[in-house]
């Protein structure tokens, strides 16, 4: 039994050692990664962000809203913190992520569509592994993402199975998807698609509850803080608003009811000419990048408006 | 709680602490520890299930008494088949009825009687199907005069709870128990050896079994639309995915079982390098054929001694339908078990049966050309089973056959699922390192290896495969059964 | 009957059932030695010892025997 338990714990400690500096060099790689997943919050980390506006969103904030052009247009400095594939409640840790590393901004354009107020799905939870050994965003994302005290205070462990983000921890060549961004922004330079439309037929505006309360603290949080929140409607293709309805009606009331608890303006875009021409979408849901371009000018010039109030 | 995941690490170094340090000395506090180990075990996964457990040990432990003390043939004859009943009607009950009832209503309105029959709402206790096998052949072992009846009702329960088998197996015989009876000596080779095979285990489930079912999954649920050739790589993986996931869970049950100075019988041994379906049922799952062929078709085998190769044939159809019945109620697993049934006929008939054939090589150590076209040949067979197990409906399997033939074979689907070049490789590493261990009880036996440096090797290549591809969800194909 | 005629004729059967001439029985053989002993040739031997002595195995009896010596004892049993 001796024998075994002092070849065992040399075993152990050759392992753990070994861990432990990898996780250490990974770490360190992955938070000055480019890679998509990666770069808003390596930004955010380590470049000391000063932004007047930060846009909110999922894949519809991240390739609909062009900081370029509302930089231009306002003359405040803007940054997209959209995240991918996300609802409200990984957007408010991003933002929360966002306090705590950058200065305050001063507003916030929040898009809003029919399932921000949704809890995610873990989609691209590898985002957050190079920050997870911070009690900051385990203590926002355990719950939400599954994540254990082993996650947290072992090392290494956090990352397994995510092939692609340990070879690029590790420095080798990888998969992992690396367009090109602008603060945040991903122009989508694509021609229709009609693959999407054509199976949209659940789309309904839903929420819940656990997400509802996120959101609704996050609106409180910024009221308190003197952040002015701006919520937006962006243009969505006009055959799924007539197609399916997906709930519109029910939808507008939702959100309107908060925009009148916290005093907060909501620009909407769901009935624009934009949405009338499948040129500017790249599928049902999204904006290419010519599309992008105009609505952002719009969006710009009706903040510029709206600031100025 | 299964094996690869934290909560079973923290429980099993406690058990493993108090059991070989302040209980060292007395075999009886060590078998306390491990029942009590063995129900919060079980109750952590299904507590409400706990107390059937525990009643039915205390009334199997009875009747192994009972049989035991009884003067008269008849009593125990009596008694055994009180014992064998209430095992298999607990099985039927929890496994079996709703599907009886709903097969029986079918028929009945096909024949044009409309039935009023609801099926009911029974949960099934995980393990159900592997510890009231364990019931069973405690009865009959002991009427047969194979065990003496225990008195001891700790061991007796611990041989039923046993944590390391009770939710997926191995299915130990009656014999186990003079294991639990005997004083246990920690042993350092068996219990890095067990280290190992755990490791051996994590690897086969993690980066084999579940990439397998990244793709399995992602054909079987989209089969309408896959290309011919993606359908049948599909089934290929299919079959390395359910031996991957189960033979690398009994590899870490054992493991387990090792560390605590328990030799668990063997589960699998290599059943891809079978030569033909005989063998591959030597070789898979072999604690369910071993249980099956003692109590099911020796019996069987006897009653039709008679009629000579038509009643072995007999035994064995029947045998094997309930083989496949044993995985589930699902008319798939009856077809599956007569499906394999069928297959054994030819090798009846030629009495190539029972031949047990030692695997040749040729010049570079690779099978002899004849034994590897046995090998294929079996393996397809086993695949087309495969599928057979895997669809939901015997209509959903046929059409996947056709499916695999009528679209065109090299076309790609319309989903498109490529060729998983990948997880192709993962399949190709685990079988030449078990084709080179295929004399050894499992994949990671390092006997002949002195060098500590390159046995780190092996065991950091192995954790490195594991921490890279290994997908971590932690579900086992066999819990459900 | 004699355990010397009750062996003699047990040689007959397992030279035929398992296909070996050379074969010579003794108390302590078990299916291991026979090259073609198996669970299949097992129940045609059991069929024809049964035929030969004319008597019936139970199953139970059957799992009790150990070696060729526990087979001819119970072959006495019933016989007597």
């Amino acid at each position: 039994m001796k024998r075994f338990l002092i070849n065992f714990g040399f075993f152990f400690a050759v392992l753990f050692a070994t861990a432990w500096c990898l996780d250490k060099v990974m770490t360190d790689n992955l938070q000055h990664s480019n890679a998509r997943v990666f770069n808003t919050y390596n930004v955010i980390y380590n470049d000391n962000l000063k932004c007047d506006v930060v846009i909110m969103g999922s894949s519809r904030g991240q390739v609909q809203y062009d900081p370029a052009i509302l930089d231009s247009i306002i003359g405040l400095n803007c940054y997209n913190i959209s995240v991918d594939g996300r609802c409200i409640d990984a957007q408010v840790t991003m933002y929360g992520f966002y306090c705590h590393h950058a200065l305050k901004p001063k507003y916030v354009i929040q898009n809003i569509e029919w399932g921000t107020v949704l809890m995610s799905n873990g989609y691209e939870r590898e985002q957050y592994l190079p920050y997870l050994n911070t009690d900051d965003m385990y203590e926002q994302t355990y719950k939400s993402e599954g994540f254990t005290w082993v996650d947290r205070w072992l090392p290494l462990i956090r990352y397994a199975g995510y092939h692609e983000v340990i070879k690029e921890g590790l420095g080798f060549k990888n998969n992992l998807n690396r367009p090109v961004m602008y603060k945040g922004f991903i122009p989508r330079d694509e021609i229709w698609d009609g693959s999407v439309f054509r199976q949209i037929d659940t789309l309904q505006f839903t929420y819940n509850p656990e997400a509802v309360e996120i959101f609704d603290s996050y609106l409180m949080r910024c009221q308190e803080e003197g952040v002015r929140v701006v919520l937006v409607y962006a243009p969505i293709y006009i055959g799924v608003t007539q197609k399916i309805g997906f709930g519109v009606q029910e939808m507008f009331d939702f959100y309107q009811s908060f925009a009148d608890r916290y005093e907060m303006p909501i620009l909407d875009y769901t009935y624009d000419s934009l949405c009338y021409d499948t040129n500017f979408f790249y599928n049902a849901t999204h904006l290419n990048k010519t599309g992008a371009e105009i609505f952002t000018s719009k969006l710009a010039m009706d903040l510029r408006k709206l600031f100025a109030e | 709680m299964v094996f690869n995941s934290t909560p079973f690490v923290l429980f099993f170094v406690v058990v493993f602490f108090v059991y070989w340090f302040p209980l060292k000395r007395t075999t009886k506090a060590q078998n306390v520890f491990l029942l009590v180990a063995s129900y919060f075990f079980y109750g952590y996964a299904d507590w409400k299930m706990l107390p059937l457990l525990m009643v039915a040990t205390a009334v199997f432990y009875f009747l192994g008494i009972g049989i035991g003390r009884s003067e008269s043939e008849k009593k125990a004859s009596w008694l055994r088949t009180l014992g064998v009943v209430l095992g298999v009607g607990l099985l039927l009950y929890f496994k079996y009825l709703n599907f009886f009832i709903e097969s029986f209503a079918n028929l009945f309105e096909r024949i044009g009687l409309h039935t009023n029959w609801h099926s009911f709402n029974i949960i099934m206790p995980l393990g159900v199907s592997f510890f009231t096998f364990r019931l069973i052949s405690y009865v009959l072992d002991v009427y047969n005069g194979e065990v003496e009846p225990t008195r001891d009702v700790v061991e007796f329960a611990t041989y039923i709870a046993f944590f390391p088998c009770i939710l997926s197996g191995p299915i130990d015989k009656p014999k186990f128990i003079s294991q639990i009876h005997q004083k246990r000596e920690f042993n350092y080779e068996q219990a890095v050896d067990g280290l190992r095979q755990i490791l051996w285990g994590l690897f086969k489930k993690l980066v084999v079994a579940d990439n397998c079912a990244v793709y399995v999954d992602q054909v079987f649920s989209s089969y309408t639309d896959q290309s011919g050739s993606a359908l049948f790589f599909a089934a290929i993986l299919c079959s390395f995915q359910v031996y991957a996931d189960f033979s690398g869970y009994s590899d870490m049950a054992i493991g387990v079982g090792k560390l605590l100075g328990f030799s668990i019988t063997r589960n699998f041994n290599n059943p891809f390098f079978a030569l033909n379906v005989a063998d591959f049922w030597r070789r898979w799952h072999m604690s369910l054929t071993s249980w099956i062929t003692d109590y099911v078709f020796t019996p069987l085998n006897f009653q039709f001694r008679r009629w000579g190769k038509v009643g072995m044939i007999m035994a064995i159809l029947i045998n094997m339908v309930v083989v496949g019945l044993w995985h589930g109620a699902n008319w798939t697993f009856v077809v599956f078990g007569l499906y394999h049934g069928l297959l054994f006929v030819p090798l009846v008939l030629s009495g190539a049966f029972m031949k047990k054939d030692q695997l040749r090589t040729n010049r570079i150590g690779l099978p002899a050309l004849k034994d590897l076209g046995g090998m294929l040949l079996t393996f397809t067979l086993v695949s087309i089973g495969v599928i057979i197990f895997r669809a939901e409906s015997i209509g959903q399997a046929l059409e996947f056959f056709s499916r695999i033939f009528s679209v065109g074979f090299f076309s790609v689907g319309i989903a498109g699922a490529g060729i998983p070049r990948r997880t192709c490789l993962f399949v190709a590493i685990m079988l030449v390192i078990e084709w080179m261990q295929r004399n050894q009880e499992h994949g990671l036996v390092l006997k002949g290896v002195k060098s500590v440096f390159v046995r780190y090797v092996c065991y950091f290549g192995i954790l490195s495969f594991v921490f890279m591809y290994g997908v971590f969800n932690e579900t086992f194909v066999y819990f459900q059964f | 009957m004699e355990k010397r005629e009750i062996i003699e004729r047990l040689t007959a059967i397992f030279c035929e059932i398992f296909s070996d001439n050379t074969l010579v029985l003794n108390d302590d053989m078990t299916a291991a030695d026979v090259e073609n002993w198996d669970s299949l040739t097992h129940m045609m031997m059991i069929t024809k010892v049964e035929e030969v002595f004319g008597i019936r195995f139970k199953l139970r009896e059957l799992n009790k025997l150990k070696n060729v010596g526990d087979l001819c004892q119970i072959i006495m049993d019933k016989l007597s």
